[in-house]
Formats: C-alpha cells, sequence, structure tokens
C-alpha cells in the first residue's frame, strides 16, 4: 500500500504529511501521533500503538530530547539522530515507504523548522511471540531442541545461532499486492549453485497473489507439478534442518509470521531422514534409516499384497498359513477388498477425529475408537483379525515416516495401489508401481531429480541413501550441486 | 562417473532391454536343438557373435554423431530408402514389443491371473509404458537406472536360493563338445541378445565416437548378460535336467518353483522371479516401444506427440493380440528372426557399405 502519487510532491509540510498517514490507515483508533517541541524544532512522532513498544518509545526517543533544555540553540535538524540512544535510525526520503515502516512497528519521527523537513524511523517493534519450543510434528532424541516461530527476526537469530558463517545470506522479498508479507532466501554463498539461486528468486518473485497466509501455502504456490501428490519443497519447522540443508548446498525460505520454513531442492531420499540419524554411531543409524525406508514400502504395500495373496493368489501363501487365514475370514460377509477399504477408513476417520479434538479426548478417541470399534468389529464378525492387524500396522508404519507431507503422499499413493491390486492381483500392483516410479522419475524439484542418489544412479552418494556411512574427519562435506 | 558422458546409463539400459523373454524360453528353445547339458557354450557363441554385429553398427553410427539411424538412414541412400528402412526398424521394434508382450501376458495368464483375459493384462502393461514413453529419452534412462538394481538383486537371490538344488549329474558330461550342435544353438542363443541395436537410436542422445569407449559399453553390457544366462542355464539343466526342459514351457520359472523353504512367508519363490521378471519386460517394451515412436517421428517428420504416441502403443497392443495361442506365438518367431536379420545386420550392414563406398568415390 502506498501513499498515492497524487497527493505525494517535495514540498509537502509536517502537517499534511500526518494527514496523509491518517488518511492512508483510513483513521484507524490506534494510529497515535505525539506531538513535542525540542528547542526551536517542532516534533511529531508517528506510530501504531499495538505493535511499537510505548516503554521503547519513551526511553529511546521521548525522554532524550525531553531533556534538552529549551535555550540549546545548537541542535539542528540534521543532528537529531545523534540525540537519541538507538542502534539503528535511518532518515527516509522516500515517503511512500512510511506506510510500510508504519505497519512494521516502526516510529515515525518528524521534525520540522521553519524551512525543512526530515523523516527518521526507528525501529520499536513489540513482539508477541513464544518461546522457540520444540516443534509438535518433528521431535528429536538428542539434537537441539529449538523450533521455528511465527516471528521471522527470530527464525533469522535462530539460523544465525545454528550457522556461524559469514556467507549467510538472507534476501528479502515482498510478496501479496493486498497485504504484504516478507519472504527470505536463505543461502550460503559458496556452497550454493548460483543457477538453483537464481530460479528460487525467479519462481519467488513470479509469484503474483493478494497475500500469502503461510509458508506451507508459499510451498504450493512455489511448485510446478500441480498434480503431484509428493511435495517439490520440504517443510520443517527445526533450525538443524535448515542448518543442515543449507549446508549441503540447498536454498531456504523463510515466511514472516509464520513457523514453517521451506527448503529446495527436495528429494525423496531428503524426506526419510531425521537429523537424528547423524547424531548416533553409523551402524545403528544404519539401521535405523534402513528400517525408514523399510517402514515407506510396508504403509504403501502392505494392504494391497495382502489383498492380492487373499483374492487372487492364494497358492501363493504357505499352506498352514492358509488354512489359518481362511478360518479367520470365515462368516465374514464381505470380499477381502471391501473390508480393507472399509477398516482402510475407518483408520482415516480415526486418525483425523484424533487431530482435530483437543489433546485430552482425542487420545480418548483414539483408544476408544481403536480397542472398542476393532475388537467388536472382528467379534462379530464383520471384518477378519488378519485384515485389522495388516490396516494397523500399515497406519503405524506411516507414522513412522519422519515427514508429514510424505506420509500424506504415500497414504493417498496407498489406495491408488490398493486399489490396483484389488482388480489385477500382483500384476496390477506391480504395474501401479511401475507407474508411480515413473511419476517419480518425471519429477524434479527445482530441476534436481526427485529420486536422486537412486535414479540417476549414483552410487558415491548411497552412503546416504539406505545407509548412513561414517563420517571421515577432513572429508570434504556432500553438496547436492556436486 | 564424473565424466561429461557417463557410460553407466547407456550400459544400464542396453542390460535391461536385453534380458527379457530370453530368460525364459531360451533354455527350452536350446534344448530343443543342442540338446546336450554343455549347451551354456551356445550361449557364449551367441553373444560373441551379437559382440561382432554390435562392433558393425558402431562402425556404422561412428560416422554419423549425433545422429540416430532414423537420421542418417536418408542421408545414406536418399531420403525414400532411407525411410523405408526406418520404417522396416520400426516394424521391427513394435513387433519385438508385441511379442515379448504377449509371451509375458501367456506367462502371467498361466501363472498369477487365469482368468483375465489377455488383452487387460496387455492394454495395462501397454498403457503404463505409454506414460513412461511419453516423458522423453532422459527419464526412461533414470527408470532403467531405479530399477536395475532391483532385477540384478532378483537374479542374485534366486541363484543362491537355488544352487541348493542342482544336482550335478544333470550337468555332466561337460566336455564332450559337439561343435556343429553348439553352433546351430547359436542361431538360436544369439537372438536373445538382441537390444544392443538399440545403440543406433541412443546415438541421437550422446555422442559414441571412441572404439575404447563403445567396447566397454558393449563388452560390459553383453558380457553381464552372457554372464547371466550362462548361469540361469546351468541352473536351469542343474535342477530341470536336459530331458525335462525340453518339454516345459517356461522352464526358468519352473525352475524358481522348485525352491522350497519351509517357514518362510512365501513357500514358493516364483513370485519374486516374476516380479523381477516382468520388470524386465517393462523395461525391454519400454526401449523399443520408445524407439519405434522416435523411427515414426523422424519419418513423417514431426515432434513426439500423444497422438502418435498412442497410435504405436495400438500398433504394439493390437499386434500382441493376433496370435491364437502359444504355439502360434512361438512359430511366430520365425518371422520374427528374419525381420530382426534385416533390422540388425542386413540395414547396418548396407548402409555401412554405401556410406564407406560414397565417402571412396567422392
Amino acid at each position: 500500500m502506498r501513499i498515492r502519487r497524487s497527493k505525494h510532491n517535495k514540498t509537502t509540510n509536517s502537517s499534511t504529511l500526518e494527514n496523509q498517514i491518517k488518511l492512508e490507515f483510513h483513521n484507524t483508533s490506534d494510529l497515535q501521533f505525539k506531538k513535542f517541541k525540542v528547542a526551536s524544532l517542532d516534533i511529531t512522532l508517528a506510530f501504531l500503538k499495538d505493535i511499537s513498544d510505548p516503554i521503547i518509545i519513551q526511553k529511546t526517543i521521548i525522554s532524550p530530547l525531553l531533556t534538552v533544555s529549551d535555550g540549546d540553540n545548537s541542535i539542528q535538524i540534521e543532528g537529531l539522530p545523534d540525540l537519541l540512544p538507538i542502534a539503528s535510525i535511518q532518515k527516509v526520503t522516500d515517503y511512500n515507504s512510511i506506510t510500510e515502516h508504519v505497519m512494521d512497528g516502526c516510529t515515525i519521527i518528524i521534525v520540522r523548522d521553519k524551512q525543512t523537513q526530515n523523516v527518521y524511523v526507528v525501529d520499536t517493534i513489540k513482539f508477541i511471540k513464544r518461546t522457540p519450543d520444540e516443534p509438535v510434528n518433528e521431535p528429536t532424541i538428542s539434537g537441539p531442541r529449538d523450533g521455528f516461530i511465527e516471528c521471522i527476526q527470530d527464525n533469522k537469530t535462530l539460523l544465525r545461532m545454528h550457522l556461524k558463517s559469514k556467507d549467510l545470506i538472507f534476501e528479502k522479498f515482498t510478496l501479496g499486492t493486498d497485504v504484504s508479507t516478507y519472504i527470505y532466501l536463505v543461502y550460503l554463498r559458496g556452497k550454493t549453485k548460483e543457477t538453483l539461486i537464481q530460479e528460487v528468486r525467479d519462481r519467488v518473485s513470479s509469484v503474483e497473489v493478494d497475500y500469502v497466509k503461510d509458508g506451507a501455502i508459499l510451498a504450493q504456490l512455489l511448485e510446478r507439478n500441480k498434480f503431484s501428490v509428493f511435495p517439490e519443497l520440504t517443510s520443517t519447522q527445526t533450525p538443524t534442518k535448515v542448518a543442515n540443508a543449507l549446508l549441503e548446498g540447498r536454498v531456504s525460505l523463510l515466511t514472516d509470521g509464520s513457523p514453517t520454513a521451506l527448503i529446495a531442492p527436495t528429494t525423496l531420499n531428503m524426506l526419510l531422514q531425521t537429523p537424528d540419524d547423524y547424531h548416533f554411531k553409523w551402524i545403528p543409524a544404519s539401521l535405523i534409516r534402513m528400517l525408514t525406508y523399510i517402514t515407506a514400502f510396508i504403509s504403501v504395500l502392505l494392504p494391497a499384497t495382502y489383498i492380492s495373496l487373499v483374492s487372487f493368489q492364494h497358492g501363493l501363501i504357505p499352506t498352514s498359513l492358509a488354512v489359518s487365514l481362511s478360518k479367520t475370514r470365515e462368516g465374514v460377509p464381505f470380499p477381502s477388498v471391501i473390508e480393507a477399504f472399509l477398516m482402510e477408513l475407518t483408520i482415516e476417520i480415526l486418525r483425523e477425529a484424533g487431530v482435530r479434538l483437543p489433546k485430552p479426548i482425542g487420545s480418548t478417541v483414539s483408544i476408544v475408537g481403536a480397542i472398542v470399534i476393532g475388537e467388536t468389529a472382528v467379534s462379530s464378525g464383520i471384518v477378519s483379525p488378519m485384515m485389522v492387524m495388516v490396516i494397523s500396522f500399515t497406519a503405524i508404519c506411516s507414522f513412522a515416516i519422519p515427514n508429514y507431507q510424505l506420509s500424506l503422499a504415500l497414504r493417498t499413493i496407498r489406495f491408488f495401489i490398493l486399489f490396483s491390486a484389488a482388480t489385477l492381483g500382483i500384476y496390477g500392483m506391480l504395474i501401479a508401481i511401475f507407474i508411480v516410479s515413473t511419476h517419480l522419475v518425471k519429477l524434479r524439484s527445482f530441476s534436481v531429480p526427485y529420486l536422486e542418489p537412486f535414479a540417476p544412479i549414483n552410487i558415491k552418494e548411497w552412503k546416504d541413501g539406505f545407509i548412513r556411512l561414517y563420517f571421515k574427519a577432513g572429508a570434504k562435506e556432500d553438496n547436492v550441486n556436486e | 562417473m564424473n565424466e561429461k558422458q557417463p557410460s553407466l546409463p547407456i550400459i544400464i539400459f542396453l542390460i535391461s532391454t536385453i534380458i527379457g523373454v530370453g530368460i525364459v524360453t531360451l533354455p527350452r528353445q536350446t534344448a530343443l536343438i543342442v540338446g546336450q547339458p554343455n549347451m551354456w557354450v551356445s550361449v557364449i557363441f551367441g553373444s560373441i557373435v551379437a559382440f561382432l554385429n554390435a562392433c558393425l553398427i558402431f562402425m556404422l553410427i561412428k560416422r554419423f554423431p549425433k545422429q540416430t539411424l532414423f537420421d542418417f538412414a536418408p542421408k545414406v541412400v536418399g531420403k525414400w530408402i532411407g525411410k523405408l528402412f526406418s520404417l522396416i526398424f520400426v516394424m521391427y521394434a513394435i513387433s519385438i514389443s508385441a511379442f515379448i508382450i504377449r509371451t509375458m501376458s501367456e506367462i502371467v495368464n498361466y501363472y498369477l491371473l487365469d482368468r483375465t483375459p489377455n488383452s487387460v493384462v496387455l492394454a495395462v502393461l501397454v498403457l503404463s509404458c505409454m506414460y513412461l514413453v511419453s516423458s522423453g529419452l532422459s527419464n526412461i534412462l533414470m527408470f532403467f537406472q531405479l530399477y536395475f538394481p532391483i532385477i540384478i538383486s532378483m537374479f542374485i537371490i534366486l541363484t543362491i536360493l537355488s544352487i541348493k538344488s542342482i544336482e550335478v549329474t544333470h550337468l555332466r558330461p561337460i566336455f564332450v563338445n559337439d561343435g556343429l550342435e553348439l553352433l546351430k544353438g547359436t542361431n538360436t542363443t544369439f537372438f536373445s541378445f538382441v537390444g544392443y541395436e538399440l545403440i543406433m537410436v541412443l546415438s541421437g542422445y550422446q555422442t559414441f565416437t571412441k572404439w575404447r569407449c563403445m567396447t566397454k559399453i558393449i563388452g560390459i553390457s553383453l558380457g553381464s548378460v552372457c554372464a547371466i544366462y550362462v548361469l540361469f542355464f546351468i541352473l536351469n539343466i542343474g535342477i530341470l535336467s536336459i530331458g525335462e526342459l525340453k518339454v516345459i514351457t517356461f522352464p526358468t520359472i519352473e525352475m524358481a518353483k522348485t525352491i522350497e523353504y519351509q517357514g518362510f512367508f512365501f513357500e514358493r519363490f516364483e513370485l519374486l522371479f516374476l516380479f523381477g521378471w516382468i520388470v524386465t519386460i517393462f523395461t525391454t517394451l519400454t526401449a523399443y516401444y520408445y524407439s519405434a515412436l522416435l523411427g515414426v517421428c523422424k519419418i513423417i517428420n514431426c515432434k513426439r506427440n500423444i497422438c502418435l504416441n498412442t497410435l504405436v502403443g495400438t500398433a504394439i497392443f493390437s499386434l500382441a493380440l493376433v496370435p491364437s495361442g502359444i504355439t502360434e506365438l512361438f512359430s511366430s518367431a520365425t518371422y520374427l528372426n528374419n525381420l530382426s536379420y534385416a533390422a540388425l545386420i542386413g540395414i547396418p550392414f548396407i548402409l555401412l557399405v554405401i556410406s564407406f563406398a560414397k565417402e571412396k568415390f567422392q
């Protein structure tokens, strides 16, 4: 929002400037003006009283100026900033930016003597913020426990604390035509490919929307594959993840007012890693990494495999198991496909209900739902116990996936593969896997293949793929761009 | 790996293309012709012939860097004959794809889906392949790289599991050589190495000019396929014996069926084999499908688009439905072999001679 050109001219005097500000803010009640005289100078302070800190204004602006004796004529208009005990005070020549500064919580100082008028901006923002607690959906066992918060200044501070490097660069963008939001592009100069930075810059500046609500929404605005279920940018709330990504030569985007930081480019491998993997010794860490991969596969394929084995290829199940399976399925009125869909649906509903309800009730609902419904469904013979086991194990596996967005994507894929398995058995499942992997192979996140390092094959990078090899002291850090 | 033109994707492409139907049907065909326990020697002969043929092809593409067969054929023999040659190659690619997917659908019908009509099995496969082919060569190469470790590990696991059931007596006598029979077998085994001719299509994507690089690519890919085939021949003969091989339609799958480990979740391992094998069929189909599509595009001078893609897909699909049963399918292999001779040896040889002659006379 800008002061309109027609109203603006160089010779505006102070009172009309005040009026203009008032007009711009439509006389909102929290816009405050404070007028006083220091020696021969007329001073007007303008600020929004709710987001500017009155104590800072009193201590750093008003009281130093009021102590100046009235008769002191040596004070010149240009000398005013020297009187104020503030680290950053800026002179504003472009009056169009005044509204923006006021909205940022700054105080505008309009100083006027008989001939001239100067405008200064002082940062007096008051933050309402929580402490940088550990993010709820990204808990860690032994890593740093700080998390991003809604205040972008603090998020930048957190990043600076994690990466003490002179190469750490923040580039500011302003998005939104109606409500402006600040976006910071963060990268490490020298580590990050210039083409990647340029691509991100281009994409960010090409976003044209009324306003950007949140980091997660920005991610969707930046994505190129609108029909893909897989996230093209990783969103995270932990500074550690962002710092690691920056060190690998990726870039990050911070959004004002959102605790979600975005990391680009993203690969599937990256979504299956957690910072914890690096905190333990490499052998257990590798086992955990492999477990994560297996978990991901199970969460996608298990129900489909079960369905196709039970309804198409019973011959492939060992005889004794087949006998006990058919015993448990005795009396179940539905074909196993319907049974699976029913159970999947129930689990998804339970999960959503658990998320929506307040925490204390939420856990009750899931316990009641899982135990009571599951137990009764089995004992009344609507579903077979094996099916309940398969579906709940799948659900548990999908909880074990480190990234929530990936787990959502895999949930969607699971239904597709389940459907294919229900129509064409193991063969249909295989074809569905081909289709999904074709999609993944086609997918690029900021020009980086999504399945790196598995396709294109890069065996050197496999040391941080299925497994996590030991660190070598003196070895160069990995970089996505190499 | 960090060379400007990595050869690994090409090697993987060729291996994934070459391994296909051969691994399932070849033991039987060879057993019918050679009929002795050391028939795996024919496989080695076959690979040598294939290697020589690949060298012939390479001499040709070396003369036209960054061009596919469809680009340089018109330059050498004139526009219309060149287009005819391209068309023969396209027909070859389409019919070989049709042949392999039909064989696959027979196997799928036999082992997995006994009541599903062939057309559904085929249509699903062709449609999913169409999706992959529409994404372009670089993505196809990536897809092959993604599945390559899976294919290889499937072969390794199957080998390890079946070593136990080999009966050495079936493999004897080893050194009774009937050279003539083995050479006759070469004619059959050679065809299970087709796939390397697609280097004439890949040459448009990457330049091949050095003999060293080329022998490395062809040598490694044919060599490893040959190793896998020989291994599976030995497993087949060792587990099933020559007499049985002659009567079983799909010996390798039957071989996988004989593996039994009590207490595993899967008691039967043919599923594991079928899984990996369908992947190889899919990769082979993709490679030929793409070549055919590229050929069609170059012949009628237009960009790759969804209409042509559908056209080629439909052609493969309907050709695959032509044989009425498995006997007719196998007898159609004879026509296919003749077409292969034309596409593999005939066209490159004629083009090479003419381009040499042109160079001499100018």
